[in-house]
């Protein structure tokens, strides 16, 4: 190959989305007829995945696919981007923001100064929210004890009056069953199900009510900058494939396997209604504003994010 | 069957400082004690956790376990494997311990220049200008800078303590002769 | 630059081993040294832009609030050390188990095991029994290598009993049921103790001098009755902290901080406790955690260099070199790499490079996951003992008197990895012994 990229995953290798990723890499490669070799390494390999973002700053990776919403603690525009709860209500409807609405060049623009580019990135799915305790509306929130990872959803649970902590994907399953906490964030229903969460938090709320992360490709810019204008084209348009792939294959996963939980007598899965999803989205577009006043740039993301929803009568 | 103290070795004047700040630093694990067994009774007794004693504690802990690989260092008692040094004659004993110095200060100057760059990136806006890296949660401390920084100084610091090992053990054989390292 | 890539990954890893062994050899503190090695290879492999992945690793390794379980038990131990408490309960558990030659070896895996079902921290562990349980058994007259063996061997059941953050770094990885995985690894886990019991028993029913039976005389002078006064208030304080634990009250590490509370509240019952007290056990806790981590830095700095530099593709070459063969002959093939790599490598190193590349062949070839995650586990139970890297090894020496050396301490330990081998070999034979209750 021409060109070795090292990419690092924020999955494990066994989940599915590691698996979706890898054929993203695996396309590349065939349709630059090898031009481009992707190694993609699984989550903690070479840097945790909170690091990524600098790791390919100072170019020890060659690039990521991983969740936007990680490096809110660098830019608050990041966390607001990341993971805007309460503004889409299905995976296509970023994906449409990201590319037609605005989201493609404003990621570039907030990547441009750490010397990242951002190929294209989706939605990952409609999450589903891992609970121990019955939870059929907002009310049930005040007090819960909870994992959320870091970003705008923390501060969304807080001021729904719970209590969020960013635990470590690894901890997820020891606290729900040491009752560190009652409810976690964690990720989409099917691989939730498959690593047994559901055994010791038998009331997932399905389709999630709460969390939408941007899951984006990004890599080094002046690695980038070096491809021919082809590889750049086919480098944008898979990851635009990428976006509809991953999103399609985990939303048919995660409707097998809530056939298989409503199946399940121990487990209930519980569906907000209407009006419910509607008081906590309401409470989510209160923190956005909050959080826009924290840095020029998250202020950038509401203004584009908001402008979007409106011509799209969003709002 | 722990020592009770750690003896003095030859220490140098920074040594002594390290250890001195050790003990003092190291009550903090007492309030992590006391801070965590707070956390339970919010959760259990009042029944509102609180944001801020997780990441407090994950903090404090690993501001101790930064300063506990000096303070090991300053006290000569990071583990090694003493099979040869231990069949060789003092002379050569002190020159190992020379070369282990040499090595210690290429492991810390490297580890330096990356922690510089870690540390600046934590601290320092790539547009320019000082803002702090924050954790991202809904309490969003600075803490991830914070600890950034504190790893540089404490590189920084233990590089020093090589050089200073180094210069003690070239000027000839300390008190440090007939001791058996760990 | 050194242009070490030209060597390609094999003479690079070969390479790595030799610089690895060498500067171990010269008595370099282990901590620096694996450091070193990953800092050379970084520049020497990719340049100086590559060196920020030890200071990120660092970085992510401190900051790991799982980790905070291992101050909490250290303290603990030294509570418990520095208080009468210690003696009193071996003491107490000698009296109890004199009739039995071995007894206080047998309280101790027992104890282990008790510990290894708390959590599975093992540097926590080690240590605790470390400072508690060997310098009884050295008191007590016991063999040497026996005593060292059984505290190391004990303190490194850990991770495969559940919980187990080896299984749910498996689990994760391999994408099936971390509560699956539990139930699975409970049989083997105990098998593997059972084994432990047993050669602690054989040994010294062949050689009655290796675990004298303390005659009267030798009673130190607290009486019996003391035991209720000197020991109500510490045993509850386990039963606190085990009841947290299984009641789902409290994560291991809060668990282990309600612990030290527990012991620090008996000792004041036992008009023991005094600021001085305190302050001698935290001081050791920095130190011996302060080694503990840092070799833990050491290792895993070496783990994120090799990664980058293609160990993963290295270690899949290998495997499906060989993988023509049918499924028992792969499996095999697979446990050698895990026992080698384990000799130099930490778990989660062994974990990261290895997973990836075995699980999904083992499910192709019609194994069951949860079997081979257990398999796994059992696995890195011997590479915590292996030399030259061996962390359970180096735990226990952060807390052993200085004529106690690593080569000593690593001897004492062949015949558990015997015995480790032996339960693994019993696991791949007969697959139910994970996979009874299904
Ligand atoms: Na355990
Ligand atoms: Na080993």
């Amino acid at each position: 190959a021409d060109y070795t990229f090292k990419f690092q995953s924020s999955d494990p290798a066994g989940v599915k989305n590691f698996e979706i990723q890898q054929q993203w890499a695996d396309r590349v490669e065939e349709m630059t007829g090898g031009r481009v070799a992707i190694d993609l390494l699984p989550v903690g390999s070479v840097v945790s995945h909170t690091e990524t973002l600098g790791a390919m700053n100072m170019g020890v990776l060659d690039g990521h696919v991983s969740v936007t919403g990680y490096f809110s603690g660098k830019d608050p525009a990041f966390g607001l981007i990341g993971n805007t709860v309460g503004a889409w209500s299905s995976p296509d409807q970023l994906i449409d923001y990201i590319n037609y609405g605005g989201g493609y060049e404003l990621m570039n623009e907030l990547y441009a100064p750490y010397g990242v580019k951002f190929v294209g990135g989706g939605g990952t799915g409609l999450e589903s929210f891992v609970s121990k305790k019955p939870l059929d509306g907002v009310e049930d929130l005040k007090g819960l004890k909870m994992r959320a990872p870091e970003g705008l959803v923390q501060s969304v649970f807080a001021a729904a009056g719970a209590a969020p902590v960013n635990l470590p994907g690894s901890e997820v399953y020891t606290a729900l069953s040491k009752g560190v906490i009652d409810a976690a964030d964690y990720t989409v229903f099917s691989t939730n199900h498959e690593a047994g969460l559901h055994e010791i938090a038998p009331h997932p709320v399905y389709p999630g009510f709460h969390s939408l992360p941007l899951i984006e490709i990004a890599m080094n810019l002046e690695d980038w900058e070096e491809l021919p204008k082809d590889i750049q084209t086919i480098m944008t348009v898979s990851a635009r494939d990428f976006a509809q792939d991953i999103s399609t294959q985990l939303a048919m996963a995660d409707k097998k396997a809530v056939r298989e939980a409503r199946a399940n007598p121990d487990i209930t899965v519980h569906d907000w209604s209407a009006e419910e999803r509607r008081k906590f989205r309401t409470i989510a577009r209160d923190q956005w504003k909050k959080y826009a006043e924290q840095s020029p740039n998250a202020e950038k993301v509401y203004q584009s994010v908001t402008g979007y929803l409106e011509s799209q009568g969003l709002l | 069957m722990l020592p009770e103290s750690d003896e003095d070795i030859g220490f140098t004047r920074l040594d002594r400082a390290i250890v001195w700040l050790g003990k003092k630093l190291s009550l903090v694990f007492a309030l992590i004690v006391l801070v965590s067994f707070y956390e339970i009774v919010r959760r259990y007794v009042f029944g509102s956790p609180t944001l801020w004693v997780h990441e407090t504690v994950t903090f404090a802990g690993a501001t101790l376990f930064v300063l506990g690989g000096l303070y090991a260092l300053a006290t000569d008692r990071h583990v090694r494997i003493v099979l040869i040094y231990d069949a060789v004659s003092p002379a050569v004993q002190r020159w190992l311990r020379v070369v282990h110095h040499l090595f210690g200060l290429a492991f810390c100057s490297m580890l330096l220049y990356a922690s510089w760059f870690m540390a600046k990136g934590a601290v320092w806006a790539p547009w320019g200008g000082w803002r702090l890296e924050t954790s991202g949660s809904a309490w969003n401390p600075p803490f991830p800078a914070l600890l950034k920084v504190i790893i540089l100084v404490a590189i920084a610091v233990m590089t020093l303590q090589f050089v200073l090992h180094l210069i003690r053990d070239l000027r000839g054989p300390a008190s440090t002769g007939e001791k058996d390292n760990v | 630059m050194f242009e070490l890539a030209s060597l390609g990954i094999g003479y690079g890893s070969l390479l790595m081993l030799v610089m690895l062994i060498v500067l171990l050899l010269t008595g370099m503190q282990l901590a620096f040294a694996t450091g070193l090695v990953a800092l050379v290879f970084a520049l020497g492999w990719f340049g100086p832009d590559a060196l920020p992945i030890v200071s990120s690793r660092l970085y992510s390794f401190i900051g790991n609030y799982v980790f905070l379980a291992v101050p909490m038990f250290v303290l603990m131990a030294s509570l418990l050390d520095h208080s009468g408490i210690a003696r009193d309960l071996f003491d107490a558990m000698a009296r109890f188990g004199r009739k039995l030659r071995g007894g206080v070896a047998l309280q101790t895996l027992v104890v282990a095991v008790i510990l290894a079902s708390m959590s599975g921290v093992i540097g926590g562990e080690t240590v605790l029994l470390g400072i508690l349980a060997l310098p009884q058994m050295l008191r007590l007259g016991y063999d040497r290598k026996l005593a060292i063996g059984t505290t190391c061997a004990g303190g490194a059941l850990g991770t495969m009993l559940p919980p187990s953050i080896v299984l749910i770094i498996y689990g994760l990885t391999a994408n099936v049921s971390i509560g699956d995985l539990f139930k699975g690894a409970f049989l083997p886990a105990l098998i593997l103790a059972l084994l432990y019991m047993g050669y602690v028993l054989v040994r010294v029913w062949l050689k009655p001098e290796m675990a004298p039976i303390p005659s009267d005389q030798d009673q130190p002078d607290t009486p019996a009755p003391n035991f209720f006064k000197a020991l109500l208030f510490p045993i509850l304080s386990v039963v606190v902290v085990l009841g947290s634990i299984y009641g789902g009250v409290a994560s291991v590490t809060e668990a282990s901080a309600l612990g030290v509370l527990g012991i620090a509240i008996s000792t004041w019952i036992r008009g023991e406790l005094s600021l001085a007290m305190v302050r001698k056990a935290t001081i050791s806790t920095l130190r011996v955690c302060g080694m503990i981590i840092w070799i833990g830095i050491g290792a895993t700095a070496l783990v994120g260099v090799y990664n980058l530099m293609g160990g993963i593709e290295f270690v899949r070459e290998m495997v499906f070199a060989v993988s023509g063969g049918d499924g028992l002959t792969t499996i095999l093939f697979m446990m050698f790499i895990l026992l080698i790599l384990g000799m130099f490598l930490d778990w989660v190193g062994v974990a990261l490079l290895t997973m990836p590349i075995f699980v999904p062949i083992v499910t192709e070839l019609g194994y069951s996951p949860i079997w081979f995650g257990v398999v796994f586990c059992m696995n890195m139970q011997v590479s915590f003992l292996s030399p030259p890297f061996g962390p359970a090894a180096f735990y226990l020496k952060t807390v052993t008197p200085k004529d106690i050396t690593l080569g000593e301490i690593f001897r004492s330990l062949l015949p558990f990895i015997a015995l480790q081998i032996v339960a693994l070999a019993l696991l791949i034979a007969f697959p139910q012994l994970a996979l009874w209750w299904q």
